[in-house]
């Protein structure tokens, strides 16, 4: 019993109106008005026909368009790099090609002009045979390459005489 | 691979530049246990150097005759 009586008393209580709508300012709102205007606005859509002057407006409302579409701006360039970050290749370099390891400590001692403990720079590549069947045991690198601005010495590690290629670096 | 050789690479203070040459790094410490300090990408100081349009197609590395068209010019 108890149970019924608190849903009767939940309905009663949705069914009444907020305090704030009893107020001056704010009025229940006219349902059926709303759904009037909705119908009326519908018709609305269809244009009125127009005569000539109506015409020439869409007219001149559709070349504005055009006119807008037209990009006069000229298509974006890649800019030009300038001479100062441009490097000029000398006109001699000297390669020198390394098969043992007498050579190889000399040309390494020549190539580092400055001492150990001064910052240098040099270009640095290595060459090996690819293998290009799949999981296979790559090659060893075989040639490498260090480069200064005068000299590029070409060291060839894979019959390179002396001490062992495979010799291990101390950690 | 000779001591001498092995000094050089080691060396953090001579830079050793190139194109994409952490896998040069790699395959060096693969081989001969050589681990390579001082490297310097090329294809980044490039970047680093020109306006950002000039690169634009490309992303990461940048391959060395696209670099030396835009960067060398003949003597």
């Amino acid at each position: 019993m108890r149970y019924c009586q608190s849903q009767t008393t939940l309905k009663m209580s949705t069914r009444i109106f907020p305090s704030s709508w009893a107020s001056s300012t704010l009025t229940k709102p006219n349902f059926k008005n709303l759904s009037t205007e909705c119908h009326s606005s519908h018709t609305s859509i269809a244009r009125p026909r127009r005569g000539k002057q109506g015409l020439l407006d869409d007219l001149a409302t559709i070349n504005n368009r055009t006119e807008r579409k037209v990009d006069t701006t000229p298509p974006r360039k890649i800019p030009k790099i300038d001479d100062s970050t441009q490097a000029v290749l000398p006109d001699t370099l000297i390669t020198k090609y390394i098969r043992d390891t007498k050579t190889l400590e000399e040309e390494l001692q020549k190539i580092q002009k400055k001492g150990k403990d001064e910052y240098e720079t040099f270009a640095l590549d290595i060459e090996w045979r690819v293998t290009y069947t799949k999981n296979a045991k790559q090659n060893k690198t075989a040639v490498l390459q260090i480069a200064n601005d005068e000299t590029a010495l070409v060291i060839h590690l894979h019959v390179m005489k002396g001490s062992a290629i495979y010799m291990k670096a101390i950690p | 691979m000779h001591q001498s050789l092995i000094d050089f690479l080691i060396n953090p203070l001579k830079l050793k530049v190139g194109v994409n040459i952490r896998l040069d790094g790699l395959k060096l410490a693969r081989d001969f246990d050589v681990y390579v300090e001082g490297m310097i990408e090329l294809s980044e100081k490039a970047r680093a150097v020109v306006p950002p349009i000039v690169f634009a197609r490309t992303s990461g590395v940048i391959s060395l005759a696209t670099l030396v068209e835009q960067f060398v010019r003949p003597s």
